[in-house]
């Protein structure tokens, strides 16, 4: 901060590059999370039609 | 590895599994997609997060596609050739359904192709092909109704219902916060939800 509330650039600048990587990090823990669900359904979709035996 | 040939009922279960997961993975990367090109954004989130999860979600999609795809063309269950799944309508199971698969693939295929080589495209050129994402999500679901061989379990018809309400509604958002005239979005509006309740009036 600057002179009373003003925020300097390079502070907002840098403020703005940490919410990004936030944001970046939580895209890249959704992606873990879309892509292990993705594989539990396909896995236990499988099983389940073969445990039942449908074809 | 022997429940990996033809003979074995293995393929066919993964074929079916597949096709359930993709119709879930495709109405969420539809969904982001529409989310995303809007400029209302909650204050704790941005725009390019959600376009960046849009595009991995499209290539977990398009990877499952293809195990969709090959287990379909492996599997000695019914004889589905290679070409059928190119060439819309030409199978001997199921044409119909199996074609519009194929058209959603194909689809699919061009917006793929298009978003590799978007920095070699002009950006109105790229959309245009962009939005048939959309256009193809359509005849996935009919295939997956038509051709599923779960279709009419009650589970799959919940999902199957839920992810066209999931899409209706992401649509029907996407029209309202669009500050097109009003009755513009009113039109719009009435077409996203009238859509999927005349295509599901005239399913067989």
């Amino acid at each position: 901060m600057g002179k009373r509330g003003r925020v300097e650039p390079a502070t907002a600048l840098a403020a703005d590059q940490v919410r990004r990587d936030r944001l970046m990090a939580a895209v890249d823990v959704l992606t873990v999370v879309f892509a292990m669900l993705l594989v539990a359904g396909v896995v236990a979709v499988t099983l389940l039609l073969a445990a039942n035996g449908d074809a | 590895m022997t429940w990996l040939t033809g003979d074995s009922p293995m393929l066919w279960y993964i074929n079916r599994s597949t096709g359930l997961v993709l119709l879930v993975l495709f109405t969420l990367v539809t969904v982001l997609g529409v989310v995303g090109t809007s400029r209302v954004v909650p204050s704790w989130w941005a725009r390019f997060a959600t376009v960046d999860l849009h595009r991995r979600t499209a290539l977990m999609a398009v990877a499952l596609l293809a195990v969709h795809v090959a287990s379909a063309v492996l599997d000695g269950y019914v004889d589905i050739r290679l070409l059928d799944t190119w060439i819309p309508f030409q199978s001997s199971y199921r044409p119909l359904w199996m074609g519009l698969g194929t058209v959603a693939l194909d689809l699919w295929l061009a917006v793929v192709v298009t978003s590799l080589l978007r920095r070699r495209m002009s950006l109105l050129g790229w959309k245009a092909v962009h939005l048939l994402a959309y256009v193809a999500w359509v005849p996935a679901v009919l295939h997956g109704f038509g051709t599923g061989t779960d279709a009419t379990q009650p589970v799959v018809v919940a999902l199957t219902f839920g992810c066209v309400g999931a899409v209706v509604v992401a649509a029907a958002w996407r029209v309202a916060v669009s500050g097109l005239a009003l009755p513009v979005r009113l039109m719009l509006g009435v077409a996203v939800v009238a859509a999927p309740v005349l295509v599901t009036g005239a399913m067989p």
